[in-house]
């Protein structure tokens, strides 16, 4: 369960995040639904642990990860991210972009799970490839795989289908709510767009100017 | 059917006159950074045809000059690794710096890296001088001192160049990263592969100044190639000769430039210098910590060493007036020399920073063209210098100022164009579009449009051309006339003879002077950025 007491995140004069407070159960499949510049990234970026929280504290299974004197790295919090780009690496290959976030398995699990990913993804066949030969639909699903690939707890999305056509986002949507689902994960799914929201999620939360919107 | 417009109609068709403008700068500015080039060329070609010349010479290396040319590509490989590993461990501290912290240290580096790297040496002296009363078997001259004073003259570019090289990877990239594997792994496997081109560049630009610069290794007794280049000129009087002897030096210097030229475009390229940095702070492992601290140490040695060297060897605040009062003449010269450097090399900078944003085969040859200067030893481009100006007609050019100007616009004007060229990405097309729609004639254009939008980069280009101009000796000294001489060439005249009081107090002058023109320009930044009618950007990236 990751937790959120009274979170305040500010960049100069700007409130991002607003003395913000959420529990976010495991297993639950939620969506951060707000406009734009209304601190949903930010928030997401607090519980990846890529921004220090200015006041609060924000806990994963009982344990402080992030507090203005206590912070846990991102890589130890057992999370994955998909970012609003793809943000795959140009120097390694789909396999290699994928090997890269499993790095600490043996040899023979992580050739077993990338295998078991590029099938459910459907992207055996661009394995060898490196991001700059691959669509821009194939570039999220190889993001997705890389970020199922170590089974993490939960599952961050910032906004991961922006500017794809509707077809091709109605069959990743449903491609991200079969993958989380089969994989017990939790999800958190920031996006500015009600259809993407009710899709995959099964609770919404409006945020706005900072603030859950109650 | 369309009848056929006269060939002299279709030419009148396409040109505008802005067009024809921007061909006649582009022309001249080309001609001026190339010109050293040509004489070079044209000379060496007239020497052939008149069988004066044993074209095998720079083939034919002798031993001596063999083991020259290695000591003198160690050097600068030397040097430029170095400083590229010291800058890189230096700016992986700033990734977690507030935009302000940061704004203050890269131009710091900027205005410490515009200090003449004989200045340095001045200081080290002095402090050897010191030491070796207590320590008496500490090596006060040759190829390690070299090193060590070229290093630490080069550290604040190359820590500049390192945090340019960073910033031009995609930070999404990197914190991508962050969220799978512990910081350390992401820095060697993510953030050094896609910053290697850049890193690479950085490298070429540090290795292709030291190779240049003689001033320091002929200081400390050290003979490099770039000093032999000129000892030969002197010694023989063949122009010539110096360029043939110059070839294999230049072979390897525009070895290294053509390699490095994506890279110096990627470099160029950065979106923004300033938005690469982390939410939180990384964590490294200790031994990466301790060698970061020991980056810091040095920096801050170089820093100290700079300062307290100067204070202490020019004694007295009357020392240092009767120095500035005895060099006024030299002091007056170098400032106008250097006014005129700025005056001629913007307008035509800015046409060839155009030039460099053309796609394709055209840019690429602008790259090239503004690239090349950078390769030549700064010697040879005094004898180029002359080569190309000393005919008959243009023999007015060589009293007073005009050559010295020169030198240092063919020298300097490539680096104002790729700062120029930097400022135009910034620019979005649409606001000239836009301009070119609401405004009534083009100076009005200019004026109120185009002006201010490519001001702050002038505005820094303007602040290193004074600092480069300001420092630049090799080549000024061939093409200065008689009884005229720069500052920097009067300091590196008395520094032969030891650390005066005198020669510290001109230094430190100098110092002054370049940290001046560096608070200047970043003042003036600041008020364009922050003046009136400007909203303050908020201290951190955009939230969505």
């Amino acid at each position: 369960m990751i937790v959120l007491e009274d979170v305040v995140k500010t960049f100069g004069n700007h409130t991002a995040v607003d003395h913000v407070s959420l529990e976010i159960p495991d297993h639950a499949h939620i969506a951060i639904l707000g406009p734009s510049g209304s601190g949903k990234t930010t928030l997401l970026r607090l519980i990846a642990g890529l921004e220090m929280p200015d006041e609060g504290t924000i806990s994963m299974n009982g344990r402080t990860v992030s507090s203005p004197d206590m912070f846990v790295s991102p890589s130890e919090r057992r999370i994955g991210f998909v970012f609003q780009s793809a943000a795959l690496w140009p120097h390694m290959t789909v396999a290699k972009n994928i090997l890269f976030a499993i790095d600490s398995l043996l040899e023979p699990e992580q050739q077993e799970r990338l295998a078991s990913l590029l099938d459910r993804m459907g992207i055996s066949h661009i394995r060898d490839r490196f991001p700059d030969q691959i669509s821009g639909g194939e570039a999220r699903r190889v993001a997705l795989a890389r970020a199922l690939a170590p089974r993490p707890e939960t599952l961050l999305f910032d906004e991961p289908l922006t500017n794809l056509d509707r077809p091709l986002r109605d069959d990743l949507l449903n491609l991200i709510a079969e993958s989380v689902r089969a994989d017990g994960s939790s999800m958190l799914y920031v996006t500015h767009d009600e259809y993407e929201a009710t899709t995959v999620a099964d609770t919404i939360i409006r945020f706005d100017r900072g603030r859950v919107l109650r | 059917m369309a009848t056929p417009r006269p060939f002299f109609l279709k030419i009148r068709g396409r040109l505008s006159p802005e067009q024809c403008m921007y061909a006649l700068v582009l022309g001249v500015f080309f001609l001026l950074i190339t010109c050293p080039l040509i004489g070079l060329g044209v000379d060496l070609l007239y020497a052939a045809l008149k069988g004066n010349l044993d074209l095998s010479t720079p083939f034919l290396l002798s031993s001596r000059r063999l083991g020259l040319l290695a000591a003198s590509i160690g050097l600068a490989a030397a040097v430029a690794f170095s400083g590229i590993v010291t800058g890189v461990l230096l700016v992986s501290l700033l990734w977690r710096a507030s935009r302000k912290i940061l704004v203050v240290v890269l131009l710091a580096m900027l205005a410490f890296a515009a200090i003449p790297p004989y200045i340095h040496a001045l200081t080290w002296s002095s402090l050897l001088g010191y030491v070796t009363g207590f320590l008496p078997g500490v090596p006060v001259t040759g190829w390690g001192i070299s090193y060590w004073v070229e290093f630490m003259a080069l550290l604040p570019l190359a820590t500049l160049l390192s945090w340019i090289a960073f910033a031009s990877v995609d930070f999404h990239l990197v914190e991508a990263g962050r969220v799978f594997r512990p910081d350390m792994e992401t820095f060697f496997k993510i953030l050094l592969p896609l910053s290697a081109p850049a890193l690479g560049a950085a490298f070429g630009f540090l290795f292709l100044i030291c190779c240049s610069d003689y001033s320091v290794p002929s200081l400390f007794g050290a003979d490099v190639y770039a000093l032999d280049i000129f000892a030969q000129f002197s010694a023989t009087g063949s122009s010539a000769l110096a360029s043939l002897y110059a070839l294999p030096l230049m072979v390897v210097t525009i070895i290294v430039m053509i390699a490095c030229r994506s890279g110096i475009r990627t470099l160029a390229q950065t979106p923004d210098w300033l938005s690469a940095r982390f939410g939180t702070a990384p964590r490294f492992p200790r031994f990466f910590v301790g060698l970061q601290a020991i980056a810091c140490g040095i920096i801050a040695l170089q820093i100290l060493i700079l300062f307290s060297g100067l204070i202490l060897t020019t004694g007295t605040l009357s020392t240092f007036t009767r120095s500035v009062a005895m060099a006024h003449g030299e002091l007056t010269y170098s400032l106008l020399i250097a006014a005129g450097v700025i005056l001629i090399s913007l307008p035509l900078a800015l046409a060839a920073a155009y030039e460099l944003r053309q796609p394709g085969l055209r840019g690429a040859v602008a790259w090239i063209l503004v690239l090349l200067p950078l390769a030549i030893p700064a010697s040879l481009t005094g004898i180029g210098m002359i080569l190309f100006w000393n005919t008959p007609g243009l023999s007015m050019l060589y009293p007073g100022l005009l050559m010295p100007i020169l030198v240092s616009v063919a020298r300097f004007a490539p680096f104002a164009a790729i700062i120029l060229f930097v400022q135009l990405r910034f620019i979005d097309p649409i606001l000239f579009d836009a301009a070119a729609v609401f405004s009534r004639s083009r100076l009005e254009t200019w004026l109120q449009i185009r002006f201010p939008l490519y001001a702050p980069g002038l505005l820094v280009a303007a602040g290193i051309l004074a600092a480069l101009t300001l420092a630049e000796l090799g080549a000024t000294l061939v093409v200065a006339p008689p009884g005229h001489g720069t500052l920097t060439m009067r300091i590196y005249n008395y520094l032969h003879y030891g650390a005066a009081g005198e020669v510290a107090g001109l230094c430190l002058l100098i110092t002054i002077l370049t940290l001046m023109a560096g608070a200047c320009t970043i003042a003036t930044l600041y008020w364009l950025y922050r003046g009136p009618g400007r909203a303050p950007e908020p201290d951190g990236r955009k939230s969505e």
